[in-house]
């Protein structure tokens, strides 16, 4: 059931953190927001996740740097949580340095929430 | 090269040559001599402008005029030039067809001043399209009626009004950075300001900005100061144009 599953977003744009967490809303995914790496690290440490999506330039911890730290935890299920990258320079990577970063698959800004869902969906079904 | 390209029609060839001499030392031109010949002329390419006599032998410029008008190339400023009209004739040649009209005998300066006047009212309309036009590129509707398969109107113009408060610190964030140069800061203000434009269909926004953070990111601060202008222009301009978008009235 969808309804149980719960995303934390790292993203710093407010903006796209009210449009993801309707767009989630809508498949009854429930959502929390961290507005840099090291918030995100915070939430995770305290509270059960099932999936992150990751913006990759963020103030205070990018998004690369924060998921190299979570794939470093000692926690077993918080370590090998599927992590999705978001990124506005996608074109500057390959789809082998997001896997080299340790993240399970990216999603390109400009944002297309039927990707979102879609890749989303992928990961919690 | 001379870029605009002006049809004479006059079957006197004393005018044809005076016509001839004004115009061509600014534009390019052909002349014909006759209706019909205008006819075939300006059906086979398009024209700038066209200088058209009234009374000429086999068919008048007021017919050729209106043929003229039924092609695909019709719709370029057509002026009635004429020896039997004076300014109170104006708006009979107007309601005729013509854009406007100029009397024989013709005053030189006179007669380059009101081609040109046509020109420049052409390129003010091309201007006016262009800015009307791009509404898609301005704001995208598509990605809006994307946004509201999962989010309800109201939500969206939310979303897009907490854009707008972006926008304007954009604007101020770049105003000062015309006095400082280039800032971590401001580029990281543009880097968020380019992935909300283009979840949010601001295209013109979106492409501007990343013009722009590739320019600060490499230092290139001469070509980044000019094409920061652009984006506030831009950024303007989607503010003014949302503040009048009705997509979001129920």
């Amino acid at each position: 059931m969808s309804s149980e599953k719960k995303i934390l977003v790292g993203e710093d744009s407010s903006i796209i953190i009210n449009l993801t967490k309707n767009v989630l809303a809508f498949e009854n995914y429930q959502m929390k927001a961290a507005r840099n790496g090291k918030q995100v690290l915070e939430m995770l440490a305290n509270e059960d996740f099932d999936l992150i999506l990751m913006d990759i330039t963020m103030p205070i911890m990018d998004g690369v740097q924060c998921t190299l730290e979570i794939r470093n935890l000692a926690d077993p299920v918080k370590s090998k949580l599927p992590i999705i990258a978001i990124s506005g320079n996608a074109a500057n990577y390959t789809p082998e340095d997001f896997r080299k970063f340790g993240f399970n698959d990216f999603i390109q800004k400009p944002l297309d929430y039927d990707v979102v869902l879609a890749t989303v969906k992928k990961f919690l079904s | 090269m001379k870029s605009k390209k002006v049809l004479i029609v006059d079957d006197n060839e004393l005018n044809r040559k005076l016509f001839e001499n004004l115009v061509g030392q600014l534009y390019d031109f052909k002349s014909a001599h006759n209706g019909m010949e205008a006819i075939e002329m300006a059906t086979a390419t398009p024209f700038d402008l066209i200088l058209m006599d009234i009374q000429m032998p086999r068919m008048d410029g007021i017919t050729a005029m209106k043929k003229i008008r039924e092609n695909e190339f019709g719709s370029c400023p057509i002026l009635a030039v004429t020896a039997f009209a004076d300014d109170g004739d104006r708006q009979n040649f107007i309601d005729q067809g013509f854009d406007d009209f100029i009397a024989k005998p013709i005053r030189p300066r006179e007669f380059i001043l009101t081609i040109q006047s046509h020109f420049k009212k052409q390129a003010a309309q091309e201007n006016d399209n262009e800015k009307a036009l791009p509404s898609a590129e301005t704001l995208n509707l598509e990605t809006i009626s994307q946004l509201l398969k999962y989010n309800s109107r109201e939500a969206i113009k939310k979303v897009y009004l907490d854009f707008i408060t972006e926008c304007a610190e954009a604007i101020a964030s770049i105003e000062q950075a015309s006095a400082e140069g280039i800032s971590i800061e401001l580029l990281d203000k543009i880097h968020t300001l380019k992935g909300n434009s283009g979840t949010l269909g601001a295209t013109k926004i979106f492409n501007q900005s990343q013009v722009c953070e590739l320019l600060g990111r490499q230092n290139k601060s001469l070509e980044f100061k000019d094409e920061i202008k652009v984006l506030k222009k831009h950024i303007l301009e989607f503010q003014e144009f949302f503040n009048n978008e009705t997509i979001f009235e129920s």
